[in-house]
């Protein structure tokens, strides 16, 4: 391999290296920005991280109904 | 096509079922109909999804598709109210949301029958991204009007 050619694959490795980075970098890229909906996105994980954490430690969910707007959207009986 | 897992209703606000391995799951929604309070022509009834491991750690144990049959059946009772919509926000607390999204992505295609939609969103709150799926039957009377307001939700201010 000539130096030419050597340069031009060190070049491409280079960029190929430098775009990786930057594809990698891109899906972390912190925004002050929040979206539009961010508030209820966020309770939704704040109900959902202290309701886990609520039954993890053995508690009932009765003990917690007046806190969330716990539904059964659903009938496993049919009725 | 793999048979659920027997739901139990041991409370009046959740779901719970137990695997093959031991592992208890709950399933409970939470009432977010006011998610679409600023767009007043929808009306459709919203509620969050949430499934847990309550007891056992399901990294440790061998796979079970029994478990994506048995949320299958829950969607498929929850839409039998052709208007309900379901939302599903991947816990971010432990840098896992990805993998939450993946579970229930594969979920989804390989039991949705046709009938439901899912419309994905990636939220932006307060710098973390925040992996969200909303479900809805594809006879929703709002349809259109729901999936551009959600998308609406999740775009911060100069996308597009």
């Amino acid at each position: 391999m000539s130096i030419g050619n050597f340069s031009i694959a060190f070049i491409l490795v280079r960029n190929l290296a430098i775009f990786v980075l930057f594809m990698k970098n891109k899906e972390n890229i912190i925004t002050s920005t929040s979206s539009k909906g961010a508030a209820i996105f966020k309770k939704m994980i704040e109900d959902k991280k202290a309701i886990r954490e609520h039954i993890q430690k053995g508690g009932k969910i009765a003990d917690i109904k007046e806190k969330f707007n716990f539904v059964k959207p659903l009938s496993i009986t049919g009725k | 096509m793999l048979s659920p897992y027997q739901l139990l209703e041991n409370d009046e606000y959740s779901f719970e079922f137990i695997t093959d391995a031991g592992i208890i799951y709950k399933i409970y929604f939470l009432d977010y109909s006011y998610m679409f309070q600023d767009y007043q022509h929808i009306t459709c009834p919203v509620f969050s999804f949430n499934i847990d491991a309550i007891e056992g750690d399901p990294d440790l144990a061998p796979g079970d598709d029994r478990v994506g049959a048995t949320i299958s059946s829950v969607m498929n009772l929850f839409f039998t109210k052709i208007d309900n919509v379901a939302v599903y926000v991947c816990d971010s607390t432990d840098a896992r949301q990805y993998a939450r999204k993946r579970k229930f992505d594969i979920w989804f295609y390989s039991y949705n029958d046709g009938s439901l939609i899912k419309e994905d969103g990636l939220a932006i709150v307060e710098g973390t991204a925040i992996y969200n799926s909303m479900l809805l039957h594809k006879s929703n009377t709002q349809l259109t009007e729901i999936i551009l307001a959600y998308k609406e939700l999740n775009e911060r201010a100069g996308d597009k």
